[in-house]
């Protein structure tokens, strides 16, 4: 009866209403005179980050995706080659009790494209790969299940659901740090590279999104709490969108133009470490911080 | 509803004004940079030497979100883009026609594409209009001829139509999503701009993400289901060239090469896809048979 409004009134609720302060900063800074930098480059200059810099803040991130899914579908982690030399210990995850097939073949596929990430990035940085940080998937989930209001006992590892709604949390995370440090990355190669991962990130998340879509209410009610925690986490600019908005199926995070949305690596450290606000060097999922150079928030 | 819809619509195309507009600013302080850019060997750009500029990589995708937004908003409404987005000349499409969805949720997600495509339309016109390159106007487009022998070189029969009804409409998405990734993907390394390449990345996610969840919505069809998106996927790495640029959605929800990053295809082997052909030097055909706008155009 309303199907000729069907296209017109999606995402706008959004778009509309919370990316006129996007449009006005970011993307500003972002799509200004060639010569301009954005913020984030801007950064990368006065820090003297190289590629490597950024590709091991990537690696930093990917141990942290390859832990909970190689564990979550093999009940191990990471082998101590993969891990790097002193690395750090990992707590918290198990073997996860998936029962729907599809899911099953989600978790096997993104485990072995996590895995992978892990090793070509330490390929990549050859010597320069930093090691593992110190993982606790306890503290983290908990702070992430009390902040979003799904319970301090969230466990991942208990349901598909549950399974599927920490997936949702580490996906989108992704694909918006590749996004945002696509611009930072000199090298043409490892561009391509982070490009290629990136768009996997991507579909990792169109696939969870999907899937939690399906379950019904309790699953989107559930992801679009963790949605509204991460764009709380992040600091005042929106850029997260639940997988349900305004009664509408919303499988992709993105703004007016239909484009996704980019962090700053602070801003993803925001999130993993579960605390905003600047000058945070460690939390949530990693109580030690991570490894490498770009530590702090 | 109908004015908190339109009243949001507006809003938004007041912001994808703003953004695109200073993003158009941008590639106009590029287009002036006297520094040519100079095509990478082996992309068989033989017969378009000019050299591919960043507004002319955003012509060609501009091509490519043209078919994909005409092809859902046709599935989803019946109708196709509004005159506004279809630049000076354009030309028609044939074929196309609105779903009987079973499952309401999966007509809503495809809306949701409907609008990205779109969306990607526009922004990338918006773009492009900002520089002295004329964003193109939307080619002749067929949706009716072409999956006809999509399907067939598939093997899915002589009669494929996607607008038959839900399976066979995510199986006619699944023609395009992935290539969407795969072209964007092969786009990366001829942007020049960070700004560009970040809108671009941009782009190239939102495609994933759609390509993630059509592989997810056939699998929830069943085994049958994906056996056909099996034999589409291996029907577009056959037209491409020797290089594996697919992973079958039987083995995968996530198409990816042995470091797990996605695949890329040239520009040429983009075409190669969506003109149905795999011969060199083929400028239409199959979803596009008057060819497509802009330099790029030969295969």
């Amino acid at each position: 009866m309303s199907t000729e409004l069907a296209i017109p009134s999606r995402r706008t609720m959004f778009t509309g209403l919370r990316t006129a302060a996007l449009a006005g900063a970011t993307a500003a800074a972002a799509f200004g005179p060639a010569s301009a930098q954005t913020p984030v480059q801007e950064s990368r200059a006065r820090h003297g980050l190289t590629d490597g810099d950024i590709l091991n803040f990537a690696l930093n991130l990917e141990y942290l995706e390859a832990e909970f899914y190689v564990t979550a579908t093999s009940g191990q982690g990471l082998d101590a080659t993969s891990a790097g030399a002193s690395a750090g210990a990992t707590s918290g995850a198990r073997l996860a009790q998936l029962s729907s097939p599809i899911v099953r073949m989600f978790a096997q596929n993104v485990a072995k494209n996590e895995f992978d990430h892990v090793y070509f990035l330490r390929s990549a940085l050859g010597s320069n790969a930093v090691p593992r940080p110190v993982i606790d998937f306890k503290a983290g989930f908990s702070a992430v299940g009390e902040a979003a209001g799904l319970g301090s006992n969230f466990d991942p590892f208990v349901s598909d659901l549950n399974f599927l709604l920490a997936s949702f949390l580490f996906e989108d995370v992704g694909v918006t740090a590749y996004k945002g440090a696509a611009p930072l990355i000199h090298n043409k190669e490892y561009l391509q590279s982070a490009a290629g991962i990136h768009a996997v990130e991507a579909y990792h998340a169109g696939c969870a999104r999907a899937l939690l879509y399906r379950m019904g209410p309790e699953a989107r009610a559930g992801a679009n709490k963790i949605s509204a925690l991460r764009d709380k986490l992040d600091g005042p600019t929106t850029l997260d969108q639940g997988i349900e908005v305004d009664g509408h199926a919303n499988i992709v995070p993105s703004d007016s133009g239909g484009v996704c949305f980019s962090r700053t690596p602070q801003q993803v450290l925001n999130i993993v470490y579960g605390t905003p606000g600047s000058g945070v060097s460690k939390g949530g999922f990693f109580p030690e911080g991570t490894t490498g150079k770009i530590q702090m928030t | 509803m109908l004015l908190s819809g339109k009243a949001m619509l507006s809003r938004r195309h007041t912001v994808r004004a703003m953004s695109a507009a200073v993003l158009g600013a941008g590639m106009s302080a590029c287009a002036t940079n006297p520094v040519p850019r100079i095509i990478p060997q082996g992309l068989g750009l033989a017969l378009t030497p000019e050299p591919l500029t960043d507004p002319a990589v955003f012509n060609f995708a501009l091509n490519l979100e043209y078919l994909e937004a005409e092809y859902y908003l046709r599935g989803v409404t019946g109708e196709g883009l509004e005159r506004a987005d279809l630049g000076p000349a354009p030309k028609g499409v044939t074929g196309g026609r609105k779903v009987r969805f079973q499952n309401p949720e999966i007509a809503d997600m495809m809306a949701e594409v409907a609008s990205d495509e779109r969306s990607h339309v526009r922004f990338l016109r918006r773009a492009i209009s900002g520089t002295p390159l004329v964003a193109s106007s939307r080619p002749a487009i067929d949706l009716e001829a072409s999956f006809k022998a999509a399907g067939a070189a598939a093997g899915l029969g002589d009669n494929f139509d996607p607008f038959a009804d839900e399976d066979s409409f995510l199986l006619g998405a699944f023609v395009f999503e992935d290539v969407g990734v795969t072209a964007y993907n092969g786009a990366v390394k001829l942007l020049s701009q960070k700004n560009l390449l970040e809108a671009a990345a941009g782009i190239l996610a939102v495609e994933a993400y759609h390509g993630g969840m059509i592989r997810t919505l056939l699998h929830t069809k069943g085994p049958d289901v994906v056996a056909k998106a099996d034999k589409i996927a291996a029907a577009r790495d056959s037209l491409d060239g020797p290089v594996t640029t697919e992973e079958l959605p039987s083995l995968s929800l996530a198409p990816s090469d042995q470091f797990s990053r996605a695949f890329k295809r040239t520009p040429q082997q983009v075409l190669n896809v969506v003109y149905l052909s795999p011969d060199k030097g083929v400028h239409r055909g199959g979803f596009f048979p008057e060819s497509i706008n802009g330099v790029v155009r030969h295969t």
